[in-house]
């Protein structure tokens, strides 16, 4: 199949923006936080400025999803030590201008406990990423 | 087959060369004297998931313009409108099953039915080539541009 | 030995669609409630990223890919480790089947979306039922 492209330098133009990669990991209470975070930006806080898409879909997805980090400074959310998202980002997609991992905003050992239904200090966490992922989404943004 | 593309944002819109465009969002691909019609790539991704595809009967004699079913999606439910005039001879049966076809392959398994055309010189005066479409759906992309965004 | 598989059921990130939310609440209410101790779940992500340990543990276990939208993302990553699922699910033709349960919003997926994770979660017990009994 032949595939004549068009006018793909109106990506160029339209690029102000900064791409936000969660892990969204499902199987630890740090990756429901890290989805949390995500959405709490894409959705409230910079719904403007900021664009997503699923990390999985580096691998199930086309190659316009694989082009995700070369056409938005990104910023990976990752839960735990495996850095799912940084990784995978770099390895399909781009480079990661910046990468924040959850575990960096829990204190004192205490370790959140749920995936789902979270609770008050579990939510806490995630508006402190969030507030992170909005500082780094104003610095890239100033850069530009 | 050819394509022209047009990148917005994370998304990629295709437009198909050497069919028919309805400004309402259905495509047109005539053989002879029988259309097939199905929704454009820009049409599917701005509604989103496919639920269920309802299209009137087959028989059912249409002028352009008229409603020819509904399309459900997980965030909209709407009325399509048939791109040409002429008599329904067949739909799309895959799409029983797979209702997802239509987001995926638009332009290919996705299509909805087929029309046997009573005056297809007289519905193209108000149908657009692929470069006119493109154009068009160009300037749509721009419109709708935030309800790409997540969760809209 | 078979009888110490378990079932590891995958849902899709779907960070972008309510049915997404959908496919890991389905996911959270099997593991955490329904089939606790029986079915467990892995980070999708870390088959993304080819974590070894991870394939390992899906090759070796029963698995059940609950996508929400056609996309296939939990199929299709499950597949690329090696692993063909033994049941995909895709939500959305949940949805389709039950359009008085829609689910409302990406965070918070209201009343319609709770009583449609009910109505995925019956169905998916028993597969996994049937999946662990005499194999």
């Amino acid at each position: 199949m032949d595939n004549e492209i068009i006018d793909k330098t109106e990506i160029e133009n339209k690029s102000k923006k900064v791409g936000i990669v969660s892990c969204s990991g499902e199987d630890l209470p740090e990756g429901s936080i890290s989805r949390l975070a995500t959405l709490e930006v894409l959705l409230r806080r910079k719904p403007l400025d900021t664009t997503t898409v699923c990390l999985p879909l580096f691998i199930a997805g086309g190659e316009g999803d694989r082009l995700f980090a070369k056409n938005y400074p990104t910023i990976t959310v990752d839960g735990c030590e495996k850095l799912c998202a940084k990784k995978a980002t770099e390895k399909y997609s781009g480079k990661v201008t910046h990468s924040i991992n959850v575990k960096d905003f829990i204190k004192d050992n205490k370790k959140p406990v749920n995936r789902r239904n979270l609770n008050k200090y579990e939510k806490e966490i995630a508006e402190k990423v969030a507030d992170e992922i909005s500082r780094k989404v104003d610095d890239i943004l100033k850069e530009q | 087959m050819n394509f022209q593309e047009y990148i917005y944002d994370k998304f990629i819109f295709k437009v198909k060369n050497e069919i028919y465009y309805h400004k309402d969002g259905c495509w047109v691909e005539k053989v002879e004297n029988i259309a097939t019609i199905g929704v454009t790539d820009f049409f599917q991704t701005l509604n989103g998931d496919v639920a269920s595809v309802s299209l009137f009967g087959i028989g059912i004699n249409l002028k352009q313009g008229d409603p020819i079913g509904d399309i459900e999606t997980m965030k909209v439910s709407f009325e399509l409108a048939s791109p040409v005039s002429g008599e329904i001879i067949e739909h799309n049966k895959l799409l029983d099953n797979s209702p997802e076809l239509v987001n995926l392959n638009p332009y290919g398994d996705g299509w909805l039915l087929k029309v046997k055309l009573d005056d297809f010189e007289k519905d193209k005066i108000n149908l657009m080539n692929s470069k006119s479409y493109f154009d068009f759906m160009k300037l749509k992309v721009e419109e709708e541009g935030e309800k790409f965004k997540s969760g809209q | 030995m078979a009888s110490d598989k378990k079932v590891l059921v995958v849902p899709c990130s779907g960070i972008g669609k309510p049915i997404g939310t959908v496919s890991r609440e389905t996911t959270y209410e099997i593991v955490e409630n329904l089939r606790k101790g029986k079915a467990e779940t892995v980070c999708l992500a870390l088959l993304t990223s080819q974590d070894k340990e991870t394939i390992e543990k899906v090759k070796n276990n029963y698995c059940i890919t609950l996508d929400g939208c056609a996309r296939h993302c939990a199929k299709k990553n499950t597949e690329q480790c090696g692993k063909v699922p033994d049941k995909s699910y895709m939500i959305l033709k949940f949805a389709a089947a039950n359009p008085d349960k829609k689910p409302q919003g990406l965070i918070d997926i209201g009343d319609g979306g709770k009583a449609l994770v009910d109505t995925i979660s019956d169905t998916i017990v028993k597969d996994i039922d049937s999946l662990l009994e005499d194999k």
